[in-house]
C-alpha cells in the first residue's frame, strides 16, 4: 500500500506527517500547506522572534493596554482558562522563567488583564513576560487537523517531535493507530500502549529518546510554586480528543502531585492520563483514572 | 584521532585516503615499491621561487622519490632563497631557458607570475620535459590552447596546480553528490573574501610591477586567475561540465591605489543543464571568508568546511517503522518518545561533518606532486587533470572578459575540454 511520509523542522523539533492510501502529489500539497501554517504560527508565537506577537506583548504591553489580534487573544484566553482549571499549574508567565532572563518577574497569570471582546492585553507587573511555548505545538496540531479534514484526509498520523501526536481515523491495517511509551531502561519494551482514533496524545517530562535510542535528559518545565525548573525523572502522557488540550495538560500535570493529578483528571471529561517515572531504579507506571500504580 | 594512517603506510596505500574513487586519474595513484631506487627518482627543476614557489618547493622536499636538482628565478631575492632552501644541492639559474638545457631533468615545476606560464610551459614541453604549472593555467585562451597543444604534441604530462583535486574531503563531497545525497543540484554559491590590499612590500619603485604583478592587467587577471580559478575548478567538478556562458560586474571600489585589476567581482556562470554558479570575491572584507556552497533539493554541502546540511530532518525510527508497517499491511504499535525530540546537534542548522581529516597524512598540495611523479614514472598522460586546469582557466578568463565588456559572454564549444 502506498503511504506518504514527510518530515520537516518546526518549533525546535521535527514534524512527521504520515498519510496512507492517497495520491502522493496531493499529499505533498497538503503537507506544504501544513508546513506553511505551522511556520506562520511559529513566527507569531515565538518567544525569541523579535517580531512575533509574543515579543510585541512582552515589549509593549507592560502596564499598557495593547491591541492584539483575535487568534493570539484566543490562545491567551485558552491559557488563562487552563490556568484556572489546573489550579495555577499551567502558567504562560512562569514558562518564560526557563529562559533565565535577568530581572524576570516571578508573577504569574493573575497579572495578565485580557479583554477578549476588545482584544487587548495588559501585563500588570514589571518585567512580566509570557511564553506560549507550552501551547504552540498543540495549537499547531489543531491547525494541521483542520487542514487535513478540509482536504478530506480521513486517516493520518502527525507526530510533532514524537511527543505530541495527532491521529485521524485509523491505520489501514487496523481500527486505530497504536502508539506505545517506551521503557527508559529497556527501549525494546513498551510500558504502556495507547489506541488513538480521532484523538491526540501529548507527553511532557524529563527525557526524550535519540534516534539511536539513547536517552537524553530534557528538563524544561518550570514549577509555578518555586519558579524553578523541575526535575522529577518522570513523564506525563495525556490522551484526549484535542491536541491543544493534551499539550496544555501534559505540561501542567507534570508539576502536580499524584493526588492533585487524580483530582484534576476526574474533574475533566474524556481525559486519560498516565505517568511513567523512575523511582529508585524501578520504573513505575501510574494510571490516574484507575489510580493504579504498576512497578516493573 | 583514532587509528591514524601512518605516512609510511599511506605511501603504499593511497586508496586508504579515499581518493581513488571519484576521478579517473586517481587510478594511477599507486606507488613504486622502491622510491629510493635511482630509476624511480624523478628529477625536477623549479622555475619561479616566489611565495607560491617556496610553498611548492618545501612540499616537494618532503617527498621520497622526487629530487629538486635545479631552481630558477630572475629576481635576486628569490634566487638566493631558492639556493638557501635547497642547501646548494640544486643548480641555480636566472634564465629558465638555461635550466631547460639541463639533461638530468625529467620535469619542471612552474610557479612564475601568470603571464609567464604559457611560454615557459611550452618551452619546457618542447624540451621534452613534463610540466607541473601552478594555476591559473594562463592569462589568455590562446595561451591555454597553445599549452595543451604543446603537451599533446610532445606527448608529455602537463598538470595544473589545482590541489583540491587531491583533497580527500573534496573527494568525499563529490562522492556524496554523485550518490544523490544532495538530490538534484540547482546552484553553487562560492566566494573568496579577504581584507588586505594584496600588495607586497617593494624595495625600490622600479620593482613595483614585477613584485605586485597580481594587480596589473599586463601580468594577471587578478582575483579571477589568482583565487577564483580554484573554485571554478571545483564547480566544474561538481557539475561534471564546464559553463556555457557568464555575466558579471567588476569594480575597483576600495583599493584605489593605482592598481588596474578589480578588487570586487561578482559573476554568474550558467552550465549546460541550467545550473548556475554564483561567484564573488573581494579584498575589503573577510567576515564570510571563503566557501563553496553546493545546493540540491535534498541537502547542502559547504565544501571548504566539510559541512553537510539536510533539507529535511530524518524521520524518527518509529515513523519509519510505521511507514513500513502500512506498506506491508502490518498493524503494530509505534514507539513514541518522551519529551519532544530535539536534534542531537542541539541546533537544527548545525551541520554534519562528512569528513574527518586523518592526522599525519600529506596535505593536498603535497599529494598533487606524488601524483605528478607517478604519472611520470608510468609515462601516463593525465588528461583529466589537464581538462580541469584548462576549463577553470577558461572560466576565469571569460569571467574577466564579461566584466570588462559589461555583457554576457557565450563560451564557445571549442574552449571547453
Amino acid at each position: 500500500m502506498d503511504v506518504f511520509c514527510d518530515t520537516f523542522y518546526a518549533m525546535g523539533t521535527r514534524l512527521s506527517l504520515v498519510i496512507p492510501q492517497i495520491n502522493k502529489l496531493y499529499c505533498e500539497n497538503v503537507s506544504q500547506e501544513i508546513k506553511a501554517e505551522i511556520l506562520r504560527i511559529e513566527n507569531k508565537l515565538s518567544f525569541f522572534n523579535p517580531n512575533s506577537d509574543v515579543s510585541l506583548i512582552n515589549r509593549d504591553a507592560v502596564h499598557h493596554e495593547l491591541k492584539i489580534d483575535k487568534e493570539t487573544c484566543s490562545l491567551i484566553a485558552k491559557s488563562l482558562e487552563h490556568h484556572q482549571l489546573t489550579g495555577g499549574a499551567f502558567d504562560i508567565c512562569k514558562a518564560a522563567l526557563k529562559h533565565g532572563l535577568p530581572n524576570s518577574s516571578n508573577n504569574g497569570c493573575e497579572s495578565i488583564v485580557l479583554d477578549t471582546k476588545a482584544s487587548t492585553i495588559c501585563l500588570k507587573s514589571d518585567h512580566l513576560k509570557i511564553d506560549l511555548g507550552g501551547i504552540g505545538k498543540g495549537y499547531a496540531l489543531e491547525r494541521a487537523k483542520k487542514i487535513l479534514l478540509q482536504a478530506n484526509v480521513d486517516n493520518a498520523l502527525v507526530s510533532f517531535g514524537e511527543s505530541s501526536i495527532l491521529a485521524l481515523g485509523n491505520q489501514p491495517g487496523g481500527n486505530c493507530w497504536k502508539v506505545g511509551l517506551r521503557s527508559k531502561k529497556n527501549t525494546e519494551k513498551f510500558v504502556h500502549k495507547f489506541n488513538l482514533y480521532n484523538s491526540s496524545i501529548s507527553i511532557s517530562g524529563d527525557w526524550h529518546f535519540h534516534d539511536n535510542l539513547g536517552v537524553a535528559s530534557n528538563t524544561h518545565i518550570v514549577d509555578p510554586l518555586s519558579n524553578k525548573l523541575l526535575s522529577k525523572n518522570k513523564l506525563i502522557a495525556v490522551h484526549c480528543e484535542s491536541p491543544l488540550e493534551a499539550e496544555i495538560l501534559s505540561t501542567a500535570l507534570y508539576t502536580k502531585s499524584d493526588e492533585e493529578i487524580t483530582s484534576i483528571v476526574q474533574q475533566l471529561k474524556g481525559i486519560k492520563c498516565i505517568s511513567h517515572s523512575l523511582q529508585k531504579e524501578r520504573e513505575v507506571l501510574t494510571d490516574y483514572q484507575a489510580v493504579n500504580k504498576v512497578q516493573f | 584521532m583514532s587509528n591514524p594512517i601512518s605516512r609510511r603506510k599511506f605511501i603504499g596505500n593511497i586508496s586508504a585516503l579515499g581518493l581513488a574513487s571519484t576521478l579517473p586519474f586517481m587510478s594511477t595513484f599507486s606507488f613504486a615499491s622502491d622510491l629510493s631506487s635511482p630509476s624511480n627518482i624523478v628529477n625536477v627543476g623549479i622555475i619561479g621561487v616566489g611565495s607560491r614557489g617556496k610553498v611548492l618547493l618545501l612540499n616537494i622536499q618532503k617527498i621520497q622519490g622526487i629530487k629538486i636538482i635545479a631552481v630558477c628565478d630572475n629576481y635576486d631575492t628569490n634566487y638566493k632563497r631558492a639556493i638557501s632552501l635547497t642547501r646548494n644541492t640544486a643548480k641555480a639559474y636566472t634564465d629558465h631557458r638555461k635550466l631547460l638545457e639541463n639533461k638530468d631533468l625529467d620535469a619542471v615545476i612552474i610557479a612564475t607570475p601568470l603571464h609567464e606560464h604559457a611560454h615557459i610551459t611550452i618551452d619546457a614541453l618542447n624540451s621534452g620535459l613534463h610540466v607541473f604549472c601552478e594555476k591559473s593555467m594562463a592569462k589568455t585562451a590562446e595561451d591555454c590552447n597553445a599549452m595543451v597543444s604543446a603537451a599533446l604534441r610532445n606527448n608529455k604530462i602537463l598538470q595544473i596546480g589545482h590541489q583540491r583535486l587531491f583533497d580527500p574531503m573534496y573527494h568525499k563531497a563529490i562522492e556524496m553528490i554523485q550518490n544523490k545525497q544532495l538530490g538534484s543540484l540547482t546552484q553553487i554559491r562560492a566566494f573568496w573574501h579577504r581584507n588586505r590590499d594584496w600588495r607586497k612590500p617593494v624595495p625600490s619603485p622600479e620593482l613595483e610591477r614585477k613584485i605586485n604583478w597580481r594587480l596589473y592587467e599586463e601580468y594577471s587577471l587578478g582575483l579571477m586567475t589568482e583565487l577564483a580559478s580554484h573554485h571554478l575548478q571545483v564547480a566544474n567538478w561538481v557539475y561534471g561540465a564546464a559553463p556555457i556562458s557568464v555575466a558579471g560586474f567588476g569594480s575597483i571600489n576600495y583599493w584605489k591605489d593605482g592598481r588596474e585589476l578589480f578588487d570586487n567581482v561578482n559573476l554568474v556562470y550558467k552550465y549546460p543543464n541550467g545550473n548556475h554558479l554564483v561567484y564573488d570575491s573581494l579584498i575589503s572584507n573577510k567576515h564570510y571568508g571563503m566557501e563553496v556552497q553546493v545546493m540540491g533539493d535534498k541537502g547542502t554541502l559547504e565544501m571548504e568546511k566539510g559541512n553537510y546540511f539536510l533539507e529535511h530532518p530524518p524521520a524518527a525510527p518509529g515513523i519509519l517503522q510505521l511507514v513500513n508497517d502500512i506498506e506491508k499491511g502490518i498493524f503494530e504499535t509505534v514507539p513514541i518518545g518522551g519529551a519532544s525530540w530535539v536534534p542531537e546537534t542541539a541546533n537544527k542548522v548545525k551541520p554534519t561533518k562528512y569528513h574527518q581529516t586523518q592526522k599525519g597524512l600529506p596535505e593536498p598540495t603535497e599529494l598533487q606532486f606524488h601524483s605528478f611523479a607517478n604519472h611520470i614514472r608510468e609515462n601516463k598522460i593525465d588528461e583529466e587533470n589537464l581538462k580541469h586546469g584548462y576549463n577553470s582557466s577558461i572560466c576565469a578568463i571569460m569571467g574577466h572578459k564579461a566584466m570588462l565588456e559589461n555583457k554576457v559572454i557565450e563560451i564557445p564549444d571549442n574552449l571547453r575540454m
